[in-house]
């Protein structure tokens, strides 16, 4: 009762509203689960990252609850996926595309919370780690330099981004990043 | 026979049964009995389980010794775990073992047992979104002991209103206020805040972790879990997020998170849990701060040389001062400074929507400088800032004694329900900021009680920049709407107002800011005083010693249609005493009357 009073008070005056909670963030449209027997996935065309990109609005970043319920759970049972939108890849793809800003960051340090947590979720042991990032620095540099990288926009870059990662942990590193 | 074990019991009326389903007494009084907070009736297994305890625990029980289906995730135990954990330890199962079922998905969601704690996030006010205004409380488990550690892949649940997508604001408002939405908990990785609030909105978080027994943890996450599906009507006064998280750690934590009013303020939660002692232990083991990418750049900023901070402007005004000589000359891990800073600049203005991907184009530049240097992991220093815990608690009542030129000496009473005021504590709140709502005085003089004012909504912000650097502070702008007496020297003459106002601060020294504001005001009319009035107002805020906070004010008010002249308005008020709960203020006021106040403040 005494909440309906205080709504109705509150209205009466035509008081802006407050809210002592966020509103609760709208769900982005499932990612497509596709199968692909091409051996090189691009999360961002082949399972809709780009579509779901995390808007940068003050109003209301969004939230997924879709992808770390198939993914991290994919991940921790050891369900992978290869060739699918279900794997730790897509997992990884859709963290960079997120995180980008501290992802670059980071990688320009060689050290850094998001880089360690996007090995993690690639399953990559704590001992390749620094030599995964190295690598990938080095690769990064190049595409840093280029011309066309200020142009780019957040996605496309962290597209890039992800495929060099992604040369590196299913290549040289890959037995390193052994639940891949 | 566990149902004759638990009607002997009496777990029906148990506190944590109560707690497991949500339940409440009915507020009406010509109703007895209980009814569940939660509106999803799959939350129930028994018909009347949203009312009836007894049906739904017996009901509960009987569920699960159902057979197992084809989807094993769907049976009681399973989806019910919490309940299923805590009749388990309160019951004797022997003899009377039922299915063993394995609820994979709830493993995989619990991480299989991996979570060793839980934490409670505090995102801080953001006066840019009057949803946001409070601030906001989530939960995080915790995969690490320590609190330091790696947490952004740490799964957490936050509760919010389900609002349709492109809702106007008029029916935002109203719904909200009236219960019109409905709410519940959303599960994410923590990252996913992290990058919301501290990155995107520039929200400084602040992480409370609990010291709990594992299996007090086993609780929280199993009823987590129940949670997820479980709808709630969602008000934003009351029912909203910090009330529901609160509900939630019920499980486990007995004692109230929230005081007994019609409305659930987040920060308040953190004041309770702070007292809380558990076997001699305090419930809070822990609490660090994660700043916004904002408070990132000052802390960095700030512990550059001279030399650097003037190079970070030279750079962030003109970027082709990057490379010169002045940077070459730098030590190495100097430039990493200066550079891990400009990121940081380069981040906190591309968070502003306008003119995002300029900025990073200029960062661009930096990280390729970043690039050439050798991997190297700074240490910055450590912030000192006050977590919100040390802030005065919302609730305020203030008693003054005043004398009045015009009216002689009176008693005046002060109820605030929140907020903070721009002399509170710095703790958790915005800097100078303040943020009122239904702020409520009362005078009593010559035998008689005179109301004064109602402030029903009153922010303000004056926003300085910290660093100079461009981009840095923005306009200052103020809000306030109510009832009060015309002047100070009118009394029972009131009237309704609205006025807003815009200017811009500056800080002059590291504890005193300057501001001037030119504020707009309509209101009612009282004997011909006009209906529309601009003011004037010059002040300064600062503080000569620890403990003693002032601000001056001075300005001018005339109305456009009316036949007053313009009048002079002066304020002076000082805000003394470091204590979170009391404090003492002296405040010296001209508005046609001059009046000296004293008061004594309680916070609570």
């Amino acid at each position: 009762m005494d909440k309906l009073k205080i709504a109705l008070a509150a209205l009466a005056f035509a008081l802006p509203v407050q809210s002592f909670a966020e509103t609760a963030k709208e769900k982005k449209p499932e990612l497509e689960k596709v199968s692909k027997s091409d051996e090189k996935l691009n999360p961002w065309t082949d399972c809709g990252i780009g579509a779901m990109l995390f808007d940068e609005t003050k109003w209301a970043a969004v939230t997924s609850n879709i992808i770390w319920d198939w993914g991290i759970t994919a991940t921790t049972s050891a369900v992978s996926s290869k060739h699918t939108c279900e794997g730790k890849k897509v997992v990884a793809a859709f963290f960079i595309n997120q995180t980008y800003a501290n992802i670059e960051e980071e990688t320009a340090n060689g050290n850094g919370a998001h880089i360690t947590a996007m090995l993690n979720i690639l399953g990559c042991n704590s001992a390749s780690q620094q030599n995964i990032i190295d690598s990938v620095r080095a690769d990064f540099s190049k595409a840093a330099a280029s011309a066309s990288y200020a142009e780019k926009t957040k996605s496309a870059k962290a597209q890039d981004y992800y495929f060099i990662l992604d040369e590196k942990v299913s290549g040289r590193y890959a037995q390193q990043c052994q639940a891949i | 026979m566990l149902i004759m074990q638990a009607r002997a019991k009496h777990l029906a009326d148990a506190l944590r049964w109560h707690a497991l389903v949500h339940y409440k007494k009915n507020e009406w009084h010509f109703t007895d009995g209980v009814h569940s907070e939660i509106i999803s009736p799959e939350f129930f297994l028994a018909k009347s389980g949203s009312t009836n305890p007894s049906a739904e625990l017996e009901a509960t029980i009987a569920g699960f010794y159902a057979p197992i289906g084809v989807d094993p995730d769907q049976h009681p135990q399973c989806r019910f775990v919490a309940r299923y954990k805590w009749l388990r330890q309160t019951l004797d199962w022997t003899d009377v073992e039922p299915p063993l079922v394995t609820c994979k998905k709830y493993r995989e969601w619990a991480l299989n047992g991996h979570i060793k704690s839980v934490s409670l996030i505090f995102a801080t006010g953001y006066l840019s979104n009057p949803a946001s205004l409070y601030g906001h409380l989530l939960i995080k488990f915790n995969t690490s002991d320590n609190i330091v550690d790696n947490d952004l892949l740490d799964p957490s649940l936050s509760y919010g209103a389900i609002v349709p997508k492109h809702e106007s604001g008029l029916v935002y408002m109203s719904k909200g206020l009236l219960g019109g939405y409905e709410a519940g908990f959303s599960h994410d990785k923590f990252f996913q805040h992290n990058h919301n609030y501290a990155e995107t909105e520039l929200r400084d978080l602040w992480e409370y972790r609990l010291a709990l027994p594992p299996d007090e943890v086993d609780l929280i996450v199993a009823h987590g879990w129940e949670m997820l599906g479980a709808k709630f009507n969602y008000y934003f006064l009351s029912n909203n997020c910090a009330y529901e998280v609160s509900e939630l750690l019920h499980v486990a934590i007995d004692d109230r998170l929230l005081p007994n009013t019609p409305w659930s303020i987040p920060s308040t939660v953190f004041n309770r849990l702070t007292v809380i002692d558990r076997e001699g232990r305090p419930l809070v083991s822990a609490v660090r701060k994660i700043p916004s990418r904002q408070n990132r750049f000052y802390k960095k900023y700030f512990a550059l040389s001279e030399q650097q901070r003037a190079l970070v402007k030279k750079i962030i005004v003109h970027p082709a001062n990057f490379g010169g000589g002045e940077y070459q000359d730098m030590a190495n891990t100097d430039k990493i400074k200066t550079l891990e800073t400009l990121f940081d600049y380069y981040e906190f203005r591309a968070a502003d929507e306008i003119d995002q991907q300029k900025y990073r184009q200029k960062k661009q530049v930096v990280l390729l400088g970043r690039l050439k240097l050798p991997s190297e992991q700074l240490s910055w220093p450590q912030t000192s800032d006050k977590p919100p815990h040390e802030g005065n608690p919302p609730l305020m009542a203030q008693l003054s004694a005043l004398t009045n030129s015009a009216d002689g000496n009176a008693i005046e009473v002060r109820i605030r329900p929140a907020y903070y005021d721009m002399l509170a504590l710095d703790a958790g709140k915005i800097p100078y900021s303040s943020l009122a709502m239904f702020d409520f005085k009362l005078m009593y003089s010559d035998e008689h009680l005179h109301f004064r004012s109602l402030d029903l909504l009153s922010i303000e912000t004056l926003s300085p920049s910290r660093t100079g650097a461009p981009g840095d502070g923005s306009y200052a702008w103020r809000f306030r709407v109510g009832l009060e007496q015309q002047n100070l020297r009118c009394i029972d003459c009131t009237v309704a107002f609205t006025e807003g106002g815009i200017g811009k601060a500056a800080i002059i020294d590291g504890n005193t800011l300057i501001y001037g504001m030119l504020d707009a005001r309509l209101q009612s009319n009282m004997e011909s005083s006009g209906t529309l009035a601009g003011t004037t107002e010059l002040g300064i805020i600062a503080e000569p010693i620890k403990h003693w906070r002032t601000r001056i004010s001075i300005g001018e008010r005339a109305y456009i249609n009316g036949a007053r002249a313009m009048k002079p308005l002066l304020r002076w008020e000082n805000r003394l005493g470091g204590n979170k709960n009391w404090d003492w203020e002296i405040t010296v006021e001209k508005n046609s009357a001059s009046e000296l106040r004293t008061s004594v403040a309680f916070y609570w």
